[in-house]
């Protein structure tokens, strides 16, 4: 008799029939997280700055890869190719200059001063843009068809903003980009 | 204001989860509390109640 | 001699409920300042205003995971059930403050960075792995089977997982070229002075909300424990109670 009063093995109940869902997350979130390392370690937002893509050009060919650089605010010129947008404009970075003509519409926060991160690939040819006198002039563009912009950590309000955006927009009209 | 949309997403759903994790707590709390004999939930005091 | 109080049938106190109405008083004050005192950003304009919840949940997350650690280790050294319980309590806040994180990210990066999500930043990438870890950790707590095995499995992954905090806090230091995210608004930006309290206020918001969740949290999971083990008598009261009967009937 004293058997029955021993503590037996709980019955298979709901709660242990679906202890598998926990441990299925568990495996799923084990293998996600698997496959985001070894995304990170092929780096696919890994960019190159606009000196270092410079200094690659021989090795890059026409390889697609990402180009990270600030546009020179007098050089923006937008305009369009049939029926597609078109922004040309020159990218520094480190003392290197870099033409760019990226196709689509550009990121809503473009605007000379604020870097850039670009996917396209380098064309052996003049940018080809009407008004466009890219200030690298150095018979290779930057041809892109996806902007994203690294905005910085500087969150100010500044008075005179508005009056320096104006001045570089018409520095850019009179064709004075060294204003 | 700009940006209007995006910010109303942002904010709504920040508030809206915390309030709706906060009244989660608070059902979770009261379910479990009357399947709780009393003399078990011992970190409540008389004055704490 | 007086009688004692009837046991309260809520995880409330009086704690409790002074964080609570602070909490709902900072969140009218968060959202007024957020939205009408705060100025306007040169170039984000007023998606700046995304930062008082961004950060506030941002910091928040590390604090709770840390805090997940360190019960994590505390039960591994102690096998305090305590602790235990406070790792698991601000895990799940945590893990609800991560996920906000990102959401409020993903929303803001849209008109700034110019899209919602890039699978190969390295601060986003690395929050991600981060969340994916401590869902982990919170399935591997919810196995159930023996309490005492369970908790150590979770510590483990919740001491894996503090390790990976500082990698996230400096990705975008140390990988500069894989990532969109600025740098550290708080110890390395530039901001207005009516910004920075406001983004202050939203942390004080964020500390009070986590403080009064993880009590609350607490005592839940602390009256889960009571409920097994109450239960557990019961089941044994009634075996034995089984048994003298059928040694009457023989």
């Amino acid at each position: 008799m004293t058997e029955t009063l021993a503590p037996q093995a709980p019955r298979p109940g709901r709660a242990r029939g679906r202890r598998w869902i926990p441990a299925a997350i568990a495996g799923v979130v084990a293998l996600l997280i698997v496959v985001l390392v070894w995304n990170l370690f092929t780096g696919t937002l890994f960019f190159y700055n606009a000196d270092e893509a410079i200094e690659r050009r021989g090795e890059l060919g026409d390889d697609r890869f990402t180009l990270q650089g600030t546009p020179v605010g007098c050089s923006i010129v937008e305009g369009s190719q049939g029926d597609e947008p078109v922004t040309a404009f020159t990218v520094s970075f480190g003392g290197a200059l870099v033409d760019v003509v990226h196709r689509g519409e550009p990121a809503e926060l473009f605007e000379g001063g604020t870097p850039v991160v670009l996917d396209g690939n380098w064309v052996n040819d003049a940018p080809g843009v009407v008004g466009f006198d890219g200030l690298a002039d150095d018979g290779w563009y930057y041809s892109s068809d996806r902007m994203r912009v690294k905005h910085d950590n500087d969150y100010i309000n500044d008075e005179e903003y508005e009056d320096r955006l104006e001045q570089a927009a018409d520095a850019a009209a009179s064709g004075d980009c060294a204003a | 204001m700009t940006h209007l949309g995006y910010l109303l997403v942002g904010w709504g759903v920040s508030l809206g989860v915390g309030v709706a994790y906060a009244t989660s707590l608070i059902l979770r709390g009261r379910r479990l509390s009357a399947r709780v004999p009393a003399d078990r939930r011992r970190w409540m005091t008389t004055d704490d109640a | 001699m007086t009688a004692p109080a009837p046991a309260p049938s809520h995880t409330g106190s009086r704690t409790t409920r002074l964080l609570g109405i602070a909490v709902v008083v900072g969140v009218i004050a968060l959202v007024l300042l957020g939205f009408f005192a705060a100025p306007e950003d040169d170039e984000q304009q007023d998606a700046v205003r995304m930062i008082f919840v961004h950060v506030p949940s941002a910091l928040f997350t590390y604090i709770a995971f840390v805090t997940t650690a360190i019960g994590s280790v505390m039960w591994l050294l102690r096998r305090s059930v305590w602790w235990d319980t406070v790792a698991g309590a601000a895990a799940e806040i945590g893990v609800l403050f991560c996920g906000l994180t990102l959401f409020t990210g993903s929303v803001w990066g849209r008109p700034t960075w110019n899209t919602y999500w890039d699978w190969g930043d390295v601060r986003l990438v690395t929050t991600l792995i981060l969340l994916l870890m401590m869902i982990g950790y919170l399935s591997v707590r919810s196995l159930g089977g023996d309490e005492r095995a369970t908790a150590t499995r979770a510590a483990v992954i919740g001491v894996l997982a503090a390790v990976i905090l500082p990698i996230v806090n400096r990705s975008v230091e140390w990988w500069e070229n894989n990532t969109l995210h600025q740098k550290s608004s708080l110890t390395d930006g530039n901001l207005e002075d009516m910004t920075l309290f406001t983004i202050v206020v939203g942390l004080v918001v964020w500390g009070l909300f986590f403080a009064w969740s993880l009590i609350h949290r607490f005592r839940i999971t602390w009256l889960e424990r009571e409920l097994r083990v109450s239960d557990l008598d019961l089941a044994l009261r009634e075996r034995r109670a089984e048994g003298h009967t059928e040694d009457g009937d023989s």
